[in-house]
């Protein structure tokens, strides 16, 4: 059984058989896409027997992401989009956690040799050879599933329906205006809310042309990109849009963007202003794994909010006033349950249907959203979520270290901020053992950049971590860099 | 003048300080027992850092191909070298 995702996107994508899905070195059109997609299948066919498969997908941006997903659908198995960031224990745990019997990747050195791979025509294929035998059960209309981060305590697994796949995408679609003349190039993992709902299912649906590079979004690339591709549609992280900002702009006046998108951390006001006086005009939207996009504004401004809700959404707030407090919403596209915190996404849904999000807001005069602070002790860096007491447990795993304290902290001569950790214990290792430790345990954005021995966590009379004081502790212990501190000599 | 490979190491050492914001130190840098990335250096500070070679060397550094020689100065100044830099 293949569900509603793989006819719907299959369909349109044949309707633009001259579609371009690629990157610099492979211009791939759909109709070839679909051509080995379908090869796949019949290699997934031959190698998976149970129905409804789950089958994890992770891999960089590129045109073999696509006809993986596909093949992955058409055979009637379910996709598991992960980060290919996640570190080695991570993924253990959510293979375990999920009940994964295989992986999709391009990477053979990072999956151990209890697995089967071969060849998948561009990718590889792991059949997990010894399953975990007590997998919690799919819900009966799950299509596939993506991660979230900082809602739940370690990466939690949202189930999704195909119709809540496709109502993201053709809201999205809808609003955003994405058609077959359009060139989406896509910076943000596919894996990622911003790359999946605002990129890669719209994009298809209405048969524009897609560019998946694999490589770092640095400044330089983007412009390489830009000048060979002349996208119409740009997908990024906020820093992203930073260090193109920040670098030379010279480059940057002719281009046919008239779309460039941006979620998940707040956008500098100075770099949106940098950027518009340059014709590119960034459109910072709001979204949620569990409930898909739920903002956008087709006509951005350097310092606005996050855009008005998409056909679809209902937004409420919870607290004093009507139009701020903490934002519920409701799309949809929501989320149906996490596969591995049973019960916990539905608790969070509220009589009305709609889920209670951790981010405070409010809506101005002519509704459009603003975000205001988070709710809870998760931290946004680059763009990725997680929760502080995460950090903090991956560091008080370690033997040596028996408690810490973690902060993201803004270096005052510039530069960007930093993830960094004070740690108390007798035998602390120096960085390099303790960021080796996490590293083969999570992802390396949750890995502070910046550890520093203290004799105690700095805290307060109830005893509260002081976090002010952390980030002293921190910033005091930095190198001042040579070309910022001749350029503040200046 | 060309520049010889202390000079090099010295110019790549002190962009990897100023890329990671001064979270890894001059000395960190120097010793190679550990790449950058176990040092401390995250994605945003990668991506300062090859603006930085870019535009300071005027070189192109391709990031759909292997980009492992970012890791330790001895290998950025290697690739440099390669691109005639110095």
């Amino acid at each position: 059984m293949t569900g509603l995702l793989f006819p719907a996107i299959t369909e349109r994508m044949a309707a633009h058989p001259d579609s371009v899905i690629g990157n610099l070195a492979d211009r791939t059109t759909t109709t070839q896409v679909l051509e080995v997609s379908g090869s796949k299948r019949r290699r997934l066919e031959q190698s998976l027997f149970r129905e409804r498969s789950r089958v994890a997908i992770i891999r960089r941006n590129s045109p073999s992401y696509v006809s993986d997903l596909l093949a992955v659908l058409g055979a009637g198995h379910v996709p598991f989009l992960m980060d290919p960031s996640l570190g080695p224990g991570e993924l253990a745990r959510l293979f375990a956690d999920c009940g994964v019997d295989a992986v999709l990747h391009d990477d053979t050195e990072r999956f151990p040799a209890n697995r089967r791979t071969i060849d998948f025509l561009g990718s590889w294929l792991s059949v997990i050879t010894d399953p975990a035998s007590a997998a919690p059960e799919l819900h009966p209309d799950t299509e596939l599933c993506r991660l979230t981060s900082g809602s739940t305590r370690t990466p939690g697994c949202v189930e999704f329906s195909g119709s809540a796949v496709l109502a993201a995408a053709e809201g999205w679609r809808a609003a955003s205006g994405f058609g077959p003349a359009d060139r989406v190039l896509c910076f943000a993992g596919l894996y990622n809310g911003l790359g999946f709902n605002a990129a890669l299912i719209p994009g298809l649906l209405a048969g524009a042309s897609l560019y998946l590079p694999a490589g770092l979004p640095a400044a330089s690339n983007i412009r390489r990109h830009m000048a060979e591709i002349d996208p119409t549609v740009l997908v990024a992280f906020p820093a992203a849009y930073d260090g193109l900002a920040a670098s030379d702009r010279s480059t940057l006046d002719r281009h046919s963007l008239r779309l460039a998108l941006s979620s998940a951390a707040r956008l500098s006001a100075r770099t949106s202003t940098v950027l518009t006086a340059h014709g590119t005009r960034i459109a910072d939207y709001y979204g949620i794994a569990e409930t898909g996009p739920l903002t956008f504004n087709p006509d951005p401004r350097p310092g606005g909010g996050q855009g008005y809700p998409l056909p679809g959404v209902s937004l409420r707030f919870e607290g004093d006033e009507p139009d701020s407090g903490r934002l519920l919403a409701r799309s949809r596209s929501m989320g149906t349950r996490y596969l591995n915190y049973p019960g916990m996404l539905e608790e969070r849904i509220t009589e009305s249907g709609h889920y209670r999000t951790n981010d405070q807001g409010s809506l101005t005069a002519d509704g459009e959203l603003r975000l205001g602070e988070r709710l809870d002790d998760s931290l946004s860096i680059g763009g990725k979520k997680v929760s502080m007491s995460e950090v903090e447990e991956l560091l008080t795993s370690h033997p040596d270290v028996t408690a810490c304290a973690v902060a993201v902290v803004a270096p005052p001569a510039g530069g960007h901020p930093f993830l960094g950790a004070v740690l108390v214990g007798p035998r602390v290792p120096d960085v390099v053992e303790i960021r080796r430790y996490c590293l083969t345990r999570a992802a390396p954005f949750k890995v502070p950049e910046r550890v520093v021995v203290v004799p105690e966590i700095p805290r307060n009379g109830a005893g509260k971590v002081q976090r002010a004081a952390v980030a002293k502790l921190l910033l005091a212990s930095l190198e001042q860099p040579k070309g910022r501190a001749h350029a503040a000599d200046r | 003048m060309p520049l010889t490979d202390e000079q090099l190491s010295t110019e790549v050492t002190d962009l990897i300080v100023e890329a990671s914001s001064g979270v890894v130190t001059g000395e960190q840098v120097v010793d190679e027992s550990a790449n950058l990335l176990e040092k401390g250096f995250s994605s945003l500070s990668f991506l300062q850092l090859i603006d930085a070679l870019e535009t300071r060397y005027g070189v192109y550094i391709d990031l759909e191909a292997d980009t492992r020689f970012l890791g330790r100065v001895s290998t950025i100044v290697k690739f440099l070298r390669e691109q005639n830099v110095g």
